[in-house]
């Protein structure tokens, strides 16, 4: 299984992982696999309100620029500072090194509007 | 849409396709930026049989071509190519291309894949009865081996080798096969364009390929051919330039002859050198890892100065690199610029091109 089954995902290909109240947000291997080599993270600064399937950064690749979809509502409180330098960490690591902020969230009901594992592995199976 | 006699092979090379002009072609066979970085470091093999190859033959080829296009093919050598223009009346570029001569009266124009039909009617209507205009395109293939080991790659793959200038073309055997080869590329790297029938173009290619295995040749897709155009600095037609573009704006004055006498455009383009053109294309490159998008605003003190019209990552120097034009007076190395990409504005440079050094 490529995408850890304790994280949930959203149809705009993130991910996040929920440890009490604290989302860390990412995109899937799959993204990653179709944008091909990221070269460049616009991430929101720390403090930032960001809302559930709103705009919360862009991913350049080679070829575009793609935006990046909040599955959650809160508080930006980390930015993944890594990637600045080397945005190609999201290519070879998408799901643990290539994470790229973490948000104090207000709902968590939110994630119940989001894939399992299994789940997101037939949606994606269905868009390709 | 279009598709290559190597469509299948590059399916099985792992190519993720795109679509180009009206072709299926491969974007890339993994990742862009190391088939960039093969071709900088080693050498790269592209399936380029989508540009346009348009034979001139007869009497009047030479005169026709002089006529329709902007640099002197009358002085051009059997043997020897020349990157070249053809121009409208108003002095805008209808395509741009390499002619090259491999007999008296016998000329290959390289042209843009886009514009090949374009390019035949623009010759068929102007041709003299002394004049034959073929296309070429669909019973050949047509190959770039670009890198610093090119050389060596098609030394190990070639039954002989001629010994090429820069731009010049010749042929060898390759597998046993009769091809066309030219010491030309779109990269900035030394290297080659090898022509050759379809009939044996996998054969061509395999050959290339296995020669170059020790190499570390590397199949290469459209994904880094532009990539490694932009760091070279050269133009892309349909992006940088195009109808409504003169070759002294988009900074190809020296391809233009104008003491070889009359030819399509002339007039209008002798009124632009006279007085200065409006605008002139320039390299910008970021002072961080953010990508130029073609339609990008330039600003110079906060004020719009131009646009982007090519951009791209550079993996060889680190920084977002592109081409754009802006107003010509505001046109020198080093002004300090910001680019709006997605309503953010993001330093860069005027700098001269190309970005790299070869």
């Amino acid at each position: 299984m490529i995408y850890p089954d304790e994280y949930r995902y959203s149809k705009t290909h993130e991910w996040v992982s929920l440890e009490a109240n604290l989302a860390k947000i990412g995109i899937t291997d799959y993204a990653q696999s179709q944008l091909g080599d990221i070269v460049h993270v616009e991430l929101p600064e720390v403090g930032t309100a960001i809302t559930q399937d709103g705009l919360f950064g862009s991913v350049d690749s080679v070829k575009a620029v793609s935006d990046l979809i909040s599955p959650v509502s809160g508080e930006v409180v980390e930015v993944n500072e890594d990637l600045a330098e080397s945005p190609e960490l999201i290519n070879e690591d998408p799901h643990t090194a290539g994470w790229m902020i973490i948000v104090k969230i207000d709902e968590p009901s939110e994630l119940d509007e989001l894939m399992s594992a299994d789940q997101y592995e037939e949606f994606v199976e269905a868009e390709a | 849409m279009k598709q290559g006699v190597l469509h299948d092979l590059h399916l099985s090379l792992g190519a993720r396709m795109t679509e180009f002009a009206g072709w299926t072609l491969p974007l890339s066979y993994g990742s862009i930026l190391d088939e960039v970085r093969a071709v900088r470091s080693r050498a790269g093999l592209f399936d380029v049989s989508h540009m346009g190859r348009i034979e001139v033959g007869g009497h009047g080829a030479g005169a026709l071509l002089q006529r329709l296009t902007t640099n002197d093919i009358g002085r051009l050598e059997i043997g020897h190519g020349r990157y070249t223009m053809m121009c409208n009346s108003r002095g805008g570029i209808i395509d741009d291309m390499v002619v090259f001569r491999t007999d008296t009266d016998r000329y290959i124009m390289v042209v843009n894949a886009a514009n090949t039909q374009k390019d035949l009617d623009r010759l068929t209507s102007y041709a003299s009865d002394d004049v034959a205009v073929n296309d070429l395109t669909w019973q050949t293939s047509f190959f770039a081996l670009q890198g610093p080991l090119a050389r060596a790659v098609l030394a190990a793959a070639a039954e002989t080798v001629p010994e090429l200038f820069r731009f010049g073309s010749a042929l060898a055997r390759i597998a046993g096969n009769c091809c066309s080869v030219s010491r030309t590329g779109y990269t900035g790297e030394d290297g080659y364009e090898i022509g050759c029938s379809n009939s044996y173009s996998v054969q061509v290619w395999e050959t290339l390929r296995t020669a170059g295995g020790p190499s570390g040749l590397a199949p290469c897709g459209l994904g880094a051919r532009d990539v490694l155009r932009i760091e070279a600095g050269y133009v892309l037609y349909g992006r940088d330039i195009d109808e409504d573009a003169n070759p002294i704006e988009a900074g190809l004055s020296r391809f233009v002859r104008m003491e070889k006498g009359e030819f399509v455009g002339r007039e209008a383009l002798q009124g632009v050198l006279e007085q200065g053109p409006d605008r002139l294309l320039v390299g910008v490159r970021m002072e961080d890892r953010s990508v130029p998008r073609p339609g990008a605003p330039i600003l110079a003190n906060g004020a719009t100065i131009g646009q982007i019209t090519s951009g791209t990552f550079s993996p060889t120097i680190g920084r977002g690199i592109g081409l754009g034009y802006i107003a010509a007076e505001k046109s020198l190395p080093g002004l300090e610029v910001e680019l709006v990409l997605r309503e953010k504005a993001y330093p860069g440079r005027v700098v001269a091109t190309p970005f790299l050094e070869f």
